[in-house]
């Protein structure tokens, strides 16, 4: 490869690699050279697992050498969130001081996944303490501190996959892996202006991740286009004995999926945006009425938020009981969540049994609705990367209105964001394409050809951008 | 505030109040109303008798290699 690698897909990367035009490890020195530049700057990386990744990367090279060619992974440099267990002495710190030095003796099952893949592990990346579950409301809610979104250092990453996206919006890494319990990988998708995939719930195994919300929590991957979220969701997703919720359903990406052509937006969804979103919004939505029937939809009125937000509170309260009984939550960063903790008890067990019986009840009516449709769209979110040292309304603890992030999440369904556009301060807006459960090609098809016909996922920061010899 | 949120507000504040600084204890009382309303949210939905949560439980039992009828007793 006569090029740099940077800001390269991982389709393009993996064809170069298969070709034998670059080796894994000249790869893996370029994205760990990044690391070491811009990593601090952006606050976006937690540990840079070097020695691993030239030992993985070797690894890959010898194997490519000898004709065992693995696939579109194969060699490919990645990052973790840190939430995501990993052997050998790598700390996994769920972005929190208390857990700094927190080791863990295996694999969890999406690193395991990814390294059959030939894969390479090189960086735990940063993320808002405890998967933001505590109720943050700032971006400074980090051990490594506030993330920035490679647009702007004086704006927010998004979180709480913050270092996810930063890391492959500044071109540190070429993929990542995120989590979303509730907007977490959509949301720095967004601010950094890469895509990102929520799968359906029980695509990818949970085993080895930080547990919030055991009904909500999902893993996915942040990359630089939605074909290449196809191609690592290939990899990381099946069935695990070790979570119960995995599905048995094969997952293989196929981009040529029969489509309705048929897009719904609910009403009402764009009330409240951001200005700039919106226009972009409606930029978007008029190119793709040359392919799609787009309907506005009513959906039925049910407490779709508060379900999410009571389901969350409840369950994560569980999930960090001995945290809280032993008031731990003093250690964190952000003010707000070192009582964020307690109120949460309070969540009686009927009002969360009542949220998991209207669960079923917005599974079944949305499902009859969506069936309709190939996806429903909608900004990503309705306000661009906000800045560094401002205060931000939270769906969790808040009472912000976010129809399709908290159905989304609480149906288990997928979705996939992409760049559509910038504000005039150049920051990067997103669109959202959500599908019924287990049908990820559909999205991911519908996202590729928007892209095919866009650049916006093709523009990188100007700073970011590899130096060419003179 | 209302009884059921001042009530439940003690209680937090009874088992972990040694844990909170006085302005901290206000954002709690306030989280306290906020998962209230929340709640009232949901209970003002009705639903029949019959409509369960969303989650199906499912009895254990290991699976062995008698149950997969691989070792048959002669």
């Amino acid at each position: 490869m006569s090029e740099t690698p940077i800001f390269k897909s991982v389709r393009e990367l993996g064809l170069s690699i298969k070709s034998k035009d670059i080796s894994p490890v000249e790869i893996t020195k370029h994205f760990l050279d990044r690391l070491e530049k811009y990593g601090p700057e952006y606050n976006s990386v937690v540990t840079i697992t070097a020695d691993l990744a030239l030992k993985q990367a070797k690894f890959a090279e010898n194997e490519i050498v000898k004709g065992k060619y693995k696939g579109p992974l194969h060699g490919i440099p990645y990052g973790a969130k840190d939430l995501l267990a990993t052997s050998g002495g790598i700390p996994t710190t769920w972005g929190a001081k208390l857990f700094e030095n927190q080791t863990f003796s295996y694999d969890a099952a999406v690193v395991s996944k990814l390294r059959k893949s030939g894969a390479v592990l090189i960086a735990k990346l940063a993320m808002v303490e405890l998967a933001g579950g505590m109720g943050y409301r700032q971006p400074n809610a980090s051990i490594t501190g506030p993330c920035k979104s490679p647009w702007d250092k004086n704006t927010w990453a998004g979180g709480s996959s913050s270092g996810s996206g930063s890391a492959v919006g500044c071109g540190l890494v070429p993929f990542a892996i995120g989590s979303e319990t509730w907007g977490s990988i959509l949301s720095p998708a967004n601010n950094c202006g890469i895509s990102g995939l929520r799968p359906t719930y029980g695509r990818v195994s949970r085993y080895g991740a930080m547990a919030l919300s055991w009904t909500l929590d999902k893993l996915g991957p942040l990359a630089l286009s939605a074909d290449d979220c196809g191609l690592i969701l290939e990899a990381i997703a099946g069935k695990d004995h070790r979570d119960p919720s995995s599905s048995n359903r094969k997952y293989t990406y196929n981009k040529k999926v029969c489509r309705k052509n048929k897009l719904g937006i609910i009403k009402g969804v764009l009330d409240s945006m951001d200005e700039q979103v919106q226009s972009n919004f409606v930029t978007s939505v008029k190119y793709l009425e040359n392919k799609f029937e787009i309907t506005e939809i009513d959906v039925p009125d049910l407490p779709y938020e508060e379900v999410t937000r009571t389901i969350m509170l409840a369950e994560s309260s569980s999930a960090f009981e001995e945290f809280t009984e032993k008031g731990l939550a003093r250690h964190l960063t952000a003010p707000e969540d070192r009582y964020g903790p307690y109120a949460r008890t309070t969540v009686l067990a009927k009002d969360y049994i009542k949220a998991l019986r209207i669960r079923g009840i917005m599974a079944h009516q949305l499902n009859d609705i969506m069936s309709e449709f190939d996806a429903l769209i909608a900004p990503t979110r309705n306000t661009p990367a906000s800045p560094i040292d401002d205060e931000f309304r939270g769906s969790i603890t808040g009472s912000s209105r976010d129809i399709m992030g908290a159905a989304g999440n609480a149906l288990g369904i997928p979705s996939v964001s992409v760049p559509n556009g910038f504000t005039p301060e150049n920051l990067p807006t997103g669109i959202q394409f959500m599908g019924s459960a287990f049908q990820e090609n559909k999205i991911l098809s519908i996202a590729a050809d928007f892209q095919e016909e866009s650049d916006w996922h093709r523009q990188h920061p100007a700073e970011l951008l590899p130096k060419t010899e003179p | 505030m209302k009884s059921e949120e001042k009530l439940l507000a003690n209680m937090v504040i009874t088992k972990y109040g040694h844990f909170l600084k006085d302005h901290e204890i206000a954002h709690v009382k306030e989280s306290v109303e906020d998962i209230i309303k929340n709640a009232h949210a949901l209970r003002n939905v009705k639903l029949d008798n019959d409509i369960e949560p969303f989650s199906v439980f499912l009895p254990f039992a290991k699976t062995t290699e008698y149950d997969s009828g691989e070792i048959h007793n002669e």
